[in-house]
């Protein structure tokens, strides 16, 4: 199912003033898409999708905004209304496995717990299903594994039984947050083309949130470019990735490091977020920036099919080209 | 669910068969090395306590023989009874006859009573365990259910009222509470017995099969006796978790409370798990500290409620531990020292062994 998000806000009310996190950010995931998230830590992001899921409980936070699943709106939505859909609907792939699955209960336990937040089913049907579902995503000894606790596996097979658990009941929109990072290298490969892998046979919608262009670029067909919690640039992978318009997404793509050359990096620093934004949040690090960027808040437009960018400049005649010369 | 090749295809059979635990017959043998390590250590902190215990009397101010005598008596007295008591012997000889007798199980006689310390420790021992369980027993779930409502609501209204209650049970010392308790509850409402010991008086005391005044009661099957009892436990047991209902809704609040916020609940959720699944995860992320807590507390009421077992009579472990300092009665000090050192230590081993018993990660090792 699609999700369609629309100027969703976040604000945390501190002893020391409103941190601005989600500063109006909106984007879509259609029917069957693979959608990456991408931008450093800080950016928003993951505060973004907790917002959408309804995760964040800290008092004095305001969120605003509507993100759209299936008709209902996720963030109007009563939290009893948006339980049932979170891990049924929506299944949820969380960073570090051991961080997320409780240690003191044996997964079969787990998975029951799950299954029966959503639905009534009995525990033998849970198992057979439990089972079935850790060999889709190769475990070879389910029976072992289920019955054991998550301490007893390795990173890359808790994940495994994480994923299992996200799929289980067989969720439309499936949301992996940096679902690789706690992983070893040699580990983040298989469990990315597998994640991929069953979103896509199941043509499944999916959003991934990750700071890894690499992620990106292998496994999405759309990118979401998101800086101090704004959206940048939003666009389909191959075209951003040739031809990024952003200034950010520009510095942010040459920053990945290259055979044979040398590093290049942004200047600058991230800015505070604890006053209310005003203009473009990256203009105290863009080379380009004009004096309407510290004024006017860029929109985010759409500049040719497909391809959004907030930026001031006219972006295909005066963003230099990923390549130089 | 279309073809079962995926996970094949995906995952390369040796990446998904990466260590697994080593197989079922190894699980276990950490849990059991844990607990030689931990009897093994019982003997060598026992022969401390008792060292310690002999040292601290031997070196406190004030003469047993005159403490008994009188300050009148003469020197002539005076050094007989020193005498008798073996006061005149030297210090290292006085500490070697002491741990043999220990370790044999003979703690010496009262000087002013006469009797053996180890019958006087076995009349008031119970009582006070019984005393502890049942304030325990109270405290704990009243102080869970209000630090969690706390740590569950951080920063909203019930936690401020908890923090508020918290802070006021806080600031009544102990036995203020239990004076205000018999004043409102007994003399004035007569809700309560007079605070005049376990039984009444016309209540027949049960043949002392295991010394648990409650539970020989209940196995002569004395049930009006039982009822009698417990209705005079009422305050004592009330003023008692008075004092501890803070300290375990404190520690709730804060586990319960950075629980709320850990990855593991913000990934419970995103599953769909209802609140009350949600607070049980918590809670038992909560488990281990508060476990913790119970047996420090345990360990340091045994024999450290005398002022509230004074006030109600209530002929405990405290109550004989304050009376012999008081008169400066050597043996049962040492003997009151020993037994509580011992008793907290058992604690400590109890709680360590649940603690392990618990957790799945030392359990399986």
């Amino acid at each position: 199912m699609s999700l369609h998000v629309r100027d969703v806000e976040t604000r945390f009310r501190t002893a020391s003033g409103e941190i601005h996190a989600v500063n109006g950010v909106s984007f879509d995931v259609g029917d069957g898409e693979l959608v990456g998230i991408v931008g450093e830590s800080g950016s928003g992001k993951s505060v973004t999708i907790n917002t959408i899921l309804g995760l964040i409980r800290a008092p004095n936070t305001i969120s605003r905004g509507v993100a759209t699943f299936g008709g209902r709106d996720l963030i109007a939505m009563r939290s009893g209304a948006l339980r049932k859909i979170r891990g049924a609907e929506i299944g949820f792939i969380a960073q570090n496995p051991f961080g997320a699955l409780n240690p003191v209960l044996r997964l079969s336990r787990q998975f029951e717990n799950v299954v029966r937040a959503h639905r009534r089913i009995d525990r033998k049907t849970i198992r057979r299903q439990a089972l079935d579902m850790l060999g889709h995503v190769g475990i070879h000894q389910p029976e072992r594994v289920l019955d054991g606790y998550a301490h007893e596996l390795s990173g890359g097979m808790a994940q495994r039984v994480v994923i299992a658990l996200a799929l289980m009941l067989d969720p439309t929109l499936v949301v992996a947050d940096e679902p690789t990072t706690a992983l070893d290298v040699t580990v983040q490969k298989q469990i990315l083309d597998l994640i991929a892998a069953l979103v896509r046979e199941r043509q499944r919608s999916m959003l991934i949130i990750t700071h890894d262009l690499g992620v990106v670029a292998n496994y999405c067909d759309r990118v979401v470019v998101m800086y101090c919690g704004r959206v940048m640039e939003d666009g389909p992978v191959r075209e951003v990735f040739r031809r990024p318009y952003h200034p950010y997404a520009l510095a942010l793509l040459r920053s990945v490091p290259r055979a044979g050359q040398s590093l290049e990096t942004l200047g600058g620093r991230l800015p505070k977020l604890n006053a209310e934004p005003v203009g473009c949040l990256f203009r105290d690090r863009c080379p380009q920036s004009k004096d309407i960027c510290a004024s006017v808040t860029p929109p985010l437009r759409e500049v040719s099919p497909g391809r959004k960018v907030a930026c001031h400049l006219d972006v295909e005649t005066e963003v230099p080209p990923l390549v130089a010369g | 669910m279309t073809s079962p090749a995926t996970g094949r295809d995906t995952g390369p059979a040796d990446a998904a068969r990466e260590a697994l635990a080593p197989p079922a017959p190894h699980r276990g043998r950490a849990f059991r090395g844990m607990v030689a390590k931990r009897l093994a250590f019982i003997p060598l902190a026992l022969f401390a306590v008792i060292t310690i215990s002999f040292l601290l009397v031997s070196i406190m101010p004030g003469d047993p023989a005159l403490a008994i005598l009188g300050s009148t008596a003469s020197e002539r007295e005076v050094a007989k009874v020193r005498g008798e008591l073996g006061l005149d012997r030297s210090l290292s000889e006085r500490y070697i006859t002491y741990v043999g007798d220990v370790l044999q199980g003979d703690f010496g006689r009262s000087f002013f009573t006469g009797q053996p310390i180890r019958d006087e420790i076995v009349k008031y021992l119970p009582a006070s365990i019984e005393l502890v369980v049942m304030a325990l027993a109270v405290a704990s779930l009243v102080g869970i259910t209000i630090g969690t409502a706390a740590g569950y609501f951080r920063g909203r209204a019930p936690d401020r009222t908890v923090r508020v209650a918290i802070a006021g049970l806080e600031a009544i010392p102990g036995f203020l509470a239990g004076l205000l308790l018999i004043f409102f509850l007994f003399f004035l409402w007569r809700l309560a017995p007079p605070p005049t010991g376990r039984l009444g008086i016309i209540d027949v005391y049960p043949p002392p099969v295991t010394r648990f005044l409650l539970v020989d009661l209940i196995l002569a099957g004395d049930w009006n006796g039982l009822r009698s009892a417990l209705h005079r436990s009422m305050l004592p047991v009330l003023t008692l978790a008075l004092g501890a209902i803070p300290l375990f809704a404190k520690i709730t609040r804060t586990t319960v409370g950075n629980a709320m916020g850990s990855k593991q609940i913000q990934y419970a959720r995103a599953c769909g798990l209802s609140e009350w699944r949600v607070v049980q995860y918590a809670l038992l992320q909560a488990r281990t500290p508060i476990l913790t807590y119970t047996a420090m507390l345990f360990g340091a009421m045994v024999g450290g409620s005398a002022i509230i077992e004074t006030i109600f009579s209530w002929q405990g472990l405290g109550q004989w531990g304050l009376k012999a300092i008081v008169a400066l009665d050597i043996p049962a000090i040492q003997g009151f020292v020993i037994v509580t050192g011992l008793f907290t230590m058992l604690v400590y081993l109890v709680l360590d062994l649940v603690v392990a018993a618990l957790d799945p990660r030392i359990r399986h090792g």
